[in-house]
């Protein structure tokens, strides 16, 4: 079973077990991964320095308790078995992030900001910036901002970190870029600047609502795009979708139209065009 | 059924899978991609990592680095020279 879903972020044995020995398991582990933190839960035993142990397992850890007493104690070995990345650590692995990595950073984050633009309209890369600061008030300790765990490539940390943050400021979506629009002198302005705020929440139904409707306008010319736009908005998956009659490379080509119309060059997307104000 | 989800859950679901869509491509589809928007995928690329050593940076080198700002204009960074909208 460690094989098939390693690694873990830490692995607990039992000590003593009915078919295997616990040390046994651990030595298993520690030959196929030596990285991978371990605990030994010992329970039969009433202090550490009475559990056997062989000198390859002298660095893990033993607990006694994991109920009661020990729990602490847990907590603190769970925290210091953790490789944490450090400030300097982070930085070494901005440098070291690929070309195509860095593409596909910016690219998701103008995108997922898309979900959280917020009254101060943020951008894709006031979403990046975020996660980074984020993850240097988490290397500084005294758990503040997010921690990058070495166990995961740099990359799909942040991309983690990237998601983590929109999905916490979902309720923000109601900034999207169909909202904005140019006045007679072509000033783009945000229409919930001049919106008289009366009911916020029945203003965010009508903006969402309009601004699907407006995405499958875009599209009416494209069935397929808006086989894709309704079935996402309802929730369909990927699979369900092509049931109805799409291919692989047509699925994909679809998903790139729709990407490139919304968020292209002549897209209308929201960020870059805004910016552009300042 | 359709029109019984809030058009807020649909919005949410439609950007939601655009988003994750961006993680499927390819190296070279996402090249591509970028490139037939007109960009140049090394100058995003390098201008990406800019923006996020910049996020990196110390505050006492806030000062010093200012200019990166100028090529990485994120509300970040206006924010941090007291630039904010």
């Amino acid at each position: 079973m460690y094989r098939d879903y390693a690694p873990f972020e830490v692995v607990l044995i039992a000590y003593g077990m009915p078919t295997k020995n616990g040390v046994d398991i651990a030595l298993d582990i520690l030959r196929h991964d030596p990285t991978q933190p371990i605990i030994i839960i010992a329970s039969d035993y009433r202090s550490e320095d009475e559990v056997p142990r062989r000198k390859e397992l002298m660095d893990v850890p033993f607990l006694l308790d994991m109920n009661n007493s020990d729990y602490s104690r847990f907590k603190e070995i769970l925290e210091k078995l953790q490789p944490w990345a450090t400030r300097e650590e982070v930085d070494r692995a901005i440098t070291a992030l690929t070309t195509d990595e860095l593409l596909k950073l910016r690219k998701y984050a103008e995108w997922r900001v898309c979900l959280s633009r917020g009254t101060d309209h943020r951008t894709g890369k006031d979403l990046l910036q975020e996660a980074l600061c984020l993850t240097f008030q988490g290397a500084e300790g005294g758990g503040a901002g997010k921690r990058w765990n070495k166990r995961v490539t740099f990359f799909t940390y942040l991309i983690g970190a990237i998601r983590n943050v929109t999905r916490r400021r979902k309720s923000d979506i109601d900034l999207w870029c169909d909202i904005f629009e140019c006045d007679a002198e072509g000033h783009e302005h945000c229409l919930l600047d001049t919106i008289e705020s009366r009911d916020p929440a029945a203003e965010q139904l009508l903006i969402a609502e309009e601004t699907v409707r407006g995405f499958l306008e875009r599209f009416k010319d494209d069935p397929k795009a808006r086989l894709l736009l309704q079935g996402w908005s309802e929730g369909m998956k990927r699979k369900e979708i092509m049931q109805e009659g799409l291919s692989e490379n047509e699925y994909r080509a679809t998903v790139k139209r729709i990407r490139m119309k919304l968020l292209g060059p002549n897209g209308g997307g929201g960020g870059e065009k805004h910016d552009r104000q300042d | 059924m359709t029109d019984r989800i809030n058009p807020v859950d649909k919005l949410e679901r439609i950007m939601e899978q655009l988003a994750e869509s961006v993680l499927e491509l390819s190296d070279e589809a996402l090249v591509a991609e970028i490139t037939e928007s007109g960009s140049d995928p090394q100058q995003e690329a390098e201008l990406t990592r800019s923006l996020l050593r910049h996020a990196a940076r110390p505050p006492e080198l806030g000062q010093r680095l200012s200019n990166v700002s100028e090529t990485t204009d994120s509300h970040y960074c206006r924010k941090s020279k007291g630039l904010s909208r």
